[in-house]
């Protein structure tokens, strides 16, 4: 192993203690690792849009495909926002953008995500799956129907539709648990490698310290 | 002990446990069982049945910020596609972080151990930008737009492109997906147009948002995060860092069903002391 192979989990490890120790109260640890976060990410990004204005406008333009240039354009006409006298330009690329990705996925997007639903939910009532999915669709529907108010037959129908979204959102929610998790036990991964796993006693020792610390001031 | 008091409990507790029973099992692994859902299995099922010789579209679209939840999913699927014989092409759409954590997958499997090459079983070109425009010019023709690979290689001297055009060519379409609903745009710019086959799968925050397409057979199967990441690793029988965490995640699952039902005892107990009831 090199000195580096050493050095960057060090750091690695260091940054995620940093952040974690938010957990026990915000501190100038955790705010020092957001700020190097910011600023990394920032950075990164950054130069991956260089490299791609580099590699997908200036090479093909080099390369004697001109029509590249009215892509360039457009794009740094975006920039002019930034100037008073030159902003209404920003409009130009701005309808561009907008104009062909509404038409995109206007005739598409209705034949994917509407037609194709709407047709998979007119199934047939032969399993206890088939006719939760309809009583689900139609009373969640008519939940959001606002021109009745929900009195009469359509106070069952408005709390069954109500359940509907409660399950919905639980499962989101549950979803959600998981993915977190899944990223904590990924952050967990990364400290318990060697170097790193010298950091947590070190992280441990300085949060006791400070429990005492503060024990001490408040006595 | 009163329950009430439950309420008032320093959540830096449930922290400390939480973290405890999360990384206990990643030192000391439990083996608890897990079961393969069907959606993975189709996902598996839809890979194998892409014939010899075949053209698979890789649309790996994940971010650093969702790496522990995507990176095995991709490293899992990605050896199953090396085992077969079929090309693998690769564009980032939507994610610049993207082909960074493709070519990570690639160097941790190893084209070599695979008997496979670079530009001509398997190819990386990269983030393009330009989003779903980009796309549906790719499955018009992906030579009109398409100039270097990820490491800079004009698309003339990787023989993977010589007989491929567009959408048209796709077997298949797995697409990886890291904070959008990127399988949507598949369904819609190419599945409708071009009758491409779609599978993939998604972080856990949007699975939820994609299983209807799985219900109306438009995808082919979903991987729901690291648990779906663990199941493809078990149906392809090579054991990753998936695996590793399923006990983790369980035990972490547990505690938060525990606090979630500690907290409700602890809210109703309260509530009932206000009114004068007893203290349990």
């Amino acid at each position: 192993m090199t000195p580096i192979d050493y050095v960057l989990p060090l750091i690695s490890g260091a940054l995620i203690l940093m952040i974690f120790s938010f957990l026990y109260r915000h501190n100038r640890w955790f705010a020092l690792a957001s700020v190097i976060y910011i600023g990394g990410a920032t950075g990164q990004f950054v130069g991956i849009c260089l490299k791609n204005i580099y590699t997908q406008g200036i090479i093909p333009l080099m390369n004697g495909q001109y029509w590249y240039i009215i892509s360039l354009v457009l794009g740094a006409l975006l920039f002019t926002r930034f100037s008073t006298r030159y902003s209404y330009l920003v409009r130009i690329p701005t309808a561009i953008l907008l104009g062909t990705g509404i038409g995109l996925n206007m005739a598409t997007g209705m034949k994917a995500q509407i037609l194709a639903q709407i047709i998979d939910t007119m199934r047939p009532i032969t399993s206890i799956n088939n006719i939760i999915i309809i009583v689900g669709v139609c009373t969640v529907t008519l939940f959001f129907f606002f021109s009745k108010e929900a009195t009469g037959i359509m106070k069952p129908i408005n709390k069954t539709g109500r359940y509907f979204l409660m399950l919905s959102i639980g499962c989101s929610f549950a979803y959600a648990l998981l993915g977190r998790t899944s990223l904590l036990i990924e952050r967990w991964k990364t400290l318990l490698l060697y170097p790193t796993y010298y950091l947590i006693p070190i992280a441990v020792a300085i949060i006791v310290y400070d429990i005492f610390k503060r024990k001490e001031a408040v006595a | 002990m009163s329950l009430e008091k439950l309420t008032k409990l320093d959540t830096r507790w449930i922290y400390l446990l939480f973290i405890i029973v999360t990384v206990a099992p990643l030192i000391s692994p439990l083996g608890l069982p897990l079961k393969i859902s069907d959606d993975t299995r189709i996902v598996f099922d839809t890979i194998d049945a892409v014939p010899e010789g075949g053209t698979v579209f890789f649309g790996s679209d994940m971010g650093m910020g969702n790496r522990g939840e995507t990176q095995a999913m991709m490293v899992a699927v990605l050896r199953h596609l090396f085992t077969s014989d079929v090309k693998v092409i690769s564009v980032c759409f939507y994610s610049s972080d993207s082909p960074i954590l493709l070519e990570e997958a690639v160097n941790e499997i190893g084209l070599a151990n695979y008997d496979k090459e670079y530009g001509v079983d398997f190819v990386n070109f990269g983030f393009y930008e330009g989003r779903e425009a980009t796309l549906v010019a790719f499955g018009v023709d992906a030579h009109a737009f398409l100039n270097v690979d990820y490491y800079g290689t004009p698309i003339s001297e990787l023989s993977i492109m010589d007989d491929f055009k567009g959408a048209e060519d796709i077997d298949l379409v797995i697409s990886l997906s890291g904070g959008e609903i990127f399988p949507e745009v598949y369904l819609r710019q190419w599945q409708t147009i071009h009758g491409t086959k779609v599978t993939g799968g998604a972080v856990a925050m949007i699975y939820p948002m994609l299983v209807s397409y799985v219900a109306s057979g438009q995808l082919s199967g979903l991987l729901a995060s690291s648990r779906g990441a663990a199941e493809y690793e078990l149906l392809i029988n090579k054991p990753g860092s998936a695996i590793i965490a399923m006990d983790s995640q369980s035990l972490g699952h547990m505690v938060t069903i525990l606090a979630i039902i500690i907290s409700n005892l602890g809210y109703f107990a309260s509530k009932r002391s206000k009114k004068g009831g007893l203290d349990i």
